[in-house]
């Protein structure tokens, strides 16, 4: 009995030590703070090619939403390399890419080209770099002005523009108003940063990166590892991990030629379709 | 009581070190927090384009006689029905159309019958020699006369050309133009052809740009408006026209319409003098580098209307005045 006794004794004394409390506080700290505090992530979300199919656009609008909800990712890079595209398809990434910096700041990396829509979708962010020799701009828009309205007797229409939407004039009065709101937009966020023009933003011209520097488009010149550094300083981040999220859709190619805006202007038909996109011409 | 302080002891001390281990976790991932700039949205109902400078317009015009041919023997590029206003406007002065096609015999639709309105004109004492030709057999008396009064080619049109003119066209629209008939060429940027082919032989070059405006501009920058002109009968009356996709035309001071310093050519970056409408040969050749004005609903903008009438005017010989509303 006296072995017995010895061991209790010795058991209560380890149990009632300081030192232990505080090794089995430790342990149960351990235990909980990785699932509380996990390690903060940084995600990459590529907007390249041609902004034109819905269901590009709406992975692109999934991946921000995951962003936007998934509490362990504390910023968001965009690598953009695009020469734009629809109109609609680019406000709809734009805005949600503002959405998304209203709760963790978004660097944007340029690769080799951020213009027209590609860079509309840029200035949603809080930073953006570019290499030396991106090409960053054309700021503006372009619209295929549908032919005439062809009178057909087995068409029955309840008014004069039931078919057309619109007369030819009045799409290139909205033509001048979407490049308004181009302008505007470009305005607005890169404020102070900005060192042209309404008038020479609406040349529609294209800079290179350290042009762009220069104007102020853009705000330092860097790859998508700068980037990503930069994310995690404006989300005061020191270590973090990085995961590369990637759209299931395949995008439209990259450079967009006269003569796929000629087929695009062959679809479009009756309805005029507005585009943010630079191309080729010819 | 010294069991319950123990055992307070104790806790205080799991949790201090629970804390410790978050606190480090949390300093070791983090060093700060994001602050949101404000989301400025544009005010999208500042966006709008001023409605049209739609002028209201009276024609006032005098009567006369003659046939306008008007090219399309050259794969001119524009439809018939581009020009309507302009037909309108020519027709109502009691001018004749006609259409040059593939194939027509220009010299005999520009000089023929001007050669026999010189005949008919020579002050021979007499009858003209026309009228002292016998009658073809089966011809009567009425179809004579109406032979004799078949109006003759005044002017010569020629819109966007997209086959060259050949050596014989050329002196041929030459000859017309050195015995006073007139010649109008239109051309257009976006459907640039062979119009220098003739038009080089009057001195004037269809340069391969167009203008642009991005400070004042009618809805769109390659819509421009021109308000400085040089006294004469086209630019009569004009205080300011606005001229859609428009090119310069370079010539050695013949330029009647400029525009302003906002405006821009895409390719001329050097001179500064613009011209998008010329008249010469002792304002028997007018130049004038751009189609849409003339047609609907462009012709309604500002002095547009009056532009056409002027062109119009120069167009036929004068007459009575007459005035439509």
């Amino acid at each position: 009995m006296l072995w017995f006794e010895t061991t209790k004794r010795l058991l209560r004394s380890w149990f009632t030590s300081i030192p232990l409390f505080v090794l089995l506080s430790l342990a149960l700290g351990v235990a909980i703070a990785t699932p509380l505090i996990p390690k903060p992530v940084i995600v990459t979300i590529p907007v390249s090619g041609t902004i034109l199919a819905q269901a590009y656009v709406d992975d692109i609008l999934d991946l921000l939403q995951d962003a936007r909800d998934d509490n362990n990712i504390k910023a968001v890079v965009l690598r953009i390399d695009s020469p734009g595209g629809g109109v609609s398809a680019t406000e709809q990434i734009y805005l949600d890419v503002l959405r998304v910096r209203e709760q963790k700041p978004v660097v944007t990396s340029i690769g080799t080209i951020a213009a027209s829509g590609g860079y509309y979708v840029a200035v949603a962010s809080n930073f953006i770099y570019a290499e030396p020799t991106s090409q960053i701009g054309s700021i503006g828009a372009v619209v295929s002005i549908p032919e005439s309205e062809r009178l057909d007797e087995d068409l029955g229409t309840t008014g004069p523009f039931k078919a057309a939407g619109r007369s030819r004039r009045t799409v290139l009065s909205i033509l001048e108003m979407v490049r308004q709101e181009f302008v505007e937009t470009v305005m607005l966020q890169r404020g102070e940063r900005l060192l042209l023009s309404d008038e020479e933003l609406s040349q529609a011209q294209v800079y290179v990166g350290v042009e762009s520097l220069k104007y102020g488009l853009i705000d330092d010149i860097g790859t998508r590892t700068a980037a990503i550094e930069k994310a995690a300083n404006l989300a005061g981040i020191r270590d973090y991990e990085v995961v590369d999220l990637q759209p299931t859709g395949l995008p439209f190619p990259l450079f967009f030629g006269s003569s796929d805006l000629a087929a695009l202007k062959a679809q479009t038909g009756l309805v005029p379709k507005y585009y943010y996109l630079y191309f080729e011409a010819e | 009581m010294k069991k319950s302080i123990a055992i307070a002891i104790r806790i205080t001390i799991v949790l201090a070190g629970v804390l410790v281990v978050l606190l480090g976790r949390w300093f070791f991932f983090y060093d700060g927090s994001y602050n949101a700039p404000p989301t400025e949205m544009p005010n999208y109902e500042s966006f709008m384009v001023p409605p049209a400078p739609i002028s209201e317009f009276s024609d006032v015009y005098e009567e006369g006689k003659g046939v306008i041919l008007i090219d399309l023997a050259h794969d001119n590029a524009f439809d018939k029905e581009e020009l309507n206003v302009l037909i309108l406007r020519l027709v109502s002065r009691g001018l004749t159309i006609k259409f040059l096609s593939a194939g027509d015999d220009l010299e005999e639709e520009l000089l023929v019958e001007n050669d026999e309105e010189e005949m008919t004109e020579e002050p021979s004492g007499e009858e003209g020699d026309l009228a002292e030709e016998p009658m073809n057999e089966g011809q009567t008396e009425e179809e004579e006369d109406l032979e004799e009064e078949l109006p003759v080619t005044v002017a010569f049109i020629v819109i966007s050309p997209q086959d060259e003119f050949s050596k014989d066209e050329k002196e041929t629209v030459g000859k017309f133009v050195d015995e006073g008939g007139k010649l109008l060429l239109i051309a257009d940027p976006p459907r640039y052809g062979e119009m220098n082919s003739l038009s080089l032989d009057f001195g004037l070059l269809f340069e391969p740009d167009y203008l642009y405006n991005m400070r004042e501009n009618e809805t769109n920058y390659k819509n421009i408006f021109v308000t400085e002109f040089k006294e004469n009968d086209i630019t009569e009356g004009l205080e300011k026209i606005a001229l859609y996709t428009v090119g310069s035309i370079s010539s050695a001071n013949s330029s009647i319409a400029f525009v302003d310093g906002n405006t821009f050519s895409n390719m001329i970056e050097t001179r500064k003098s613009l011209s998008p409408i010329a008249l010469t040969q002792e304002s028997k050749v007018l130049a004038i580098y751009d189609l849409t004005f003339i047609t609907e609903p462009y012709n309604g903008i500002l002095d547009n209307n009056h532009l056409i009438s002027n062109v119009a005017d120069w167009l036929m010989p004068a007459a009575e005045e007459t005035e439509i509303k």
